[in-house]
């Protein structure tokens, strides 16, 4: 048998269903890969490693008996730390908040532990999910498995270099201008953003409230899938939750996508590294040959995704942190201190302004649907920088870090609509590269089938880190 | 891009402590965030959605 610790959660969840392996013996061979790893990768703030092979004992006996649950049942999976967990310290990746201890669980730990997932413990992040790299002085920086000098990228960096070493099955991130997508991509693994309000975001420390997505990180488009199965559903105690169905399962059953169309807007395109663009326009024409047609569009306002996103999560997360920003601001990680801070000296009307634009630039996107299924881009426009690299080159050009890593996963945050990564290639380093598919709103079905087709039309899924 | 009164006194308002470097490289900080901001003054709000024209005191 395969690693156990890297295939997927659906094949490792069928193992489980079938008998063919316990839960115990999955937790156990997960506990060896964290012992073997971690001191290089760095991706847990905390680890409840006894308390899950305890549950994974009473879980196997569950299953044993007959009372198999789904999926889920007896999966191995973490959470970014700013998912709160009963009586499991929950830090948001700041030591201001090291010995706080939730009473409650967040409404998506509450649900995968209903459905039976079993938590290895909680994963270091960007403090307060407040950057896209995965730098943390607090807790230590987090370190691709690619090339453990490289960014994991953030803000759920321990989300991104966890699923992708095989440290557990599937991890939750949090994404706000592109943390759940940005790790996946620079990590080589994928990461589903959903619909804004499909999953609850009740217990789960805000960045910026009206951009804010749950989502997962998992090695494949199928196990993402079940992840977001498991945790969406309305929420009454998340005022902008929203009901919902689950994603079909049937898109596994075809990689043929002729009747589908795919967008790509040319804005997306500008500005990228030269071995990534070979990486994309490779994957446009595996798209091409899984029978889909190719539409090129264009998107104008996209020069405006920066900006707009600015003027809206900056004000929210500087309001959301007042307190501390006031009483103990030395203790907040400087850089993310510099961007509370900064969100000072955006006007009340700015603020306004920008969630008055939203509504434009949400209808300009939203008209390119009126002629494709989905949109395609890279997820990023460059492969992993080197951690604390404030400046990164592309083709001769210096451009900032984190205006770079989120450039292209603002726009689905400031829209809502659902986007996944899936990875797409290396480049020459050996660093993966990442591809964006988003849809409509609430069509996270159409984008799983684009992605899964893709996903199995290349050799992608069964690369790994060598750490 | 604010003058150097303008910063002081934003500073002074909400309480940010007066360490001279770190106030050097938060200015630079806010004036990268106002220049972003700024770019959404190319936007009139002549074609914005009904919902949001309710009361638009701008289009008099």
């Amino acid at each position: 048998m395969n690693d156990l610790t890297l295939i997927s959660l659906f094949e490792q969840s069928e193992l489980i269903r079938d008998k063919a392996i316990s839960p115990t013996e999955l937790v156990d061979a997960y506990i060896g890969k964290i012992s073997e790893t971690e001191d290089t990768l760095n991706s847990f703030i905390t680890l409840t490693l006894d308390e899950a092979r305890s549950r994974s004992i009473q879980i196997t006996n569950q299953i044993n008996t007959g009372n198999y649950l789904g999926p889920l049942h007896g999966i191995p999976v973490a959470l970014k730390d700013l998912f709160d967990t009963a009586g499991i310290k929950t830090t948001s990746g700041s030591k201001i908040y090291d010995d706080r201890i939730p009473n409650a669980d967040s409404t998506v730990a509450s649900r995968l532990n209903s459905a039976g997932a079993i938590l290895l413990g909680k994963l270091n992040m960007h403090p307060f999910a407040y950057g896209p790299t995965g730098e943390n002085e607090d807790y230590g920086h987090m370190h691709n498995p690619w090339n453990p000098n490289k960014l994991t990228g953030g803000s759920s960096g321990g989300s991104g270099s966890s699923v992708s070493v095989g440290q557990c099955s599937a991890a939750l991130g949090s994404d706000t201008g592109g943390s759940v997508r940005i790790p996946a991509a620079l990590c080589g693994i994928v990461g589903f953003k959903p619909t804004y309000g499909k999953i609850s975001k009740y217990g789960v420390t805000p960045l910026s409230w009206s951009l804010d997505h749950p989502g997962p990180l998992t090695r494949t488009v199928e196990d993402s899938v079940l992840m977001i199965n498991a945790m969406s559903g309305y929420d009454s105690k998340d005022p902008c939750s929203i009901e919902t169905n689950q994603i079909p399962m049937d898109f596994m059953t075809s990689t043929d996508i002729s009747g589908i169309t795919v967008g790509i807007p040319q804005e997306f395109l500008e500005n990228i590294d030269d071995e990534m663009s070979k990486l994309i326009q490779n994957a446009i024409s595996v798209l091409k040959d899984l029978g889909a047609e190719i539409k090129t569009v264009n998107f104008p306002m996209h020069q405006y995704s920066e900006s707009i996103s600015n003027c809206i999560l900056m004000p929210e997360a500087t309001s959301y942190h007042r307190s501390i920003l006031r009483d103990i601001p030395e203790q907040i990680y400087e850089p993310v201190r510099l961007r509370l801070h900064a969100g000072m000296f955006i006007s009340a009307e700015q603020y306004v302004m920008a969630q008055r634009l939203r509504r434009l630039y949400f209808e300009q996107l939203s008209s390119l649907f009126d002629g494709v299924d989905v949109l395609v881009s890279p997820t990023e426009p460059i492969f992993a920088p080197d951690i604390l690299s404030d400046s990164v080159d592309i083709n001769g050009k210096s451009w900032n870090t984190s205006s770079v890593l989120t450039r292209l996963n603002r726009p689905y945050n400031i829209t809502g609509m659902p986007a996944i990564t899936v990875p797409c290639g290396y480049s020459s380093d050996s660093l993966p590269g990442g591809l964006q598919i988003a849809g409509k709103l609430f069509d996270e079905y159409t984008v799983a089938k684009v992605a899964y087709a893709y996903q199995e039309a290349c050799e992608w899924k069964t690369m790994h880190p060598s750490i | 891009m604010l003058s150097k009164e303008e910063f002081i006194d934003i500073c002074r308002r909400n309480n940010i402590p007066e360490d001279p470097e770190y106030l050097t490289i938060l200015e630079r900080h806010a004036n990268v965030t106002i220049e972003s901001a700024k770019l959404l003054d190319d936007f009139r709000l002549e074609q914005e959605s009904p919902a949001f024209l309710y009361r638009d005191f701008d289009k008099g």
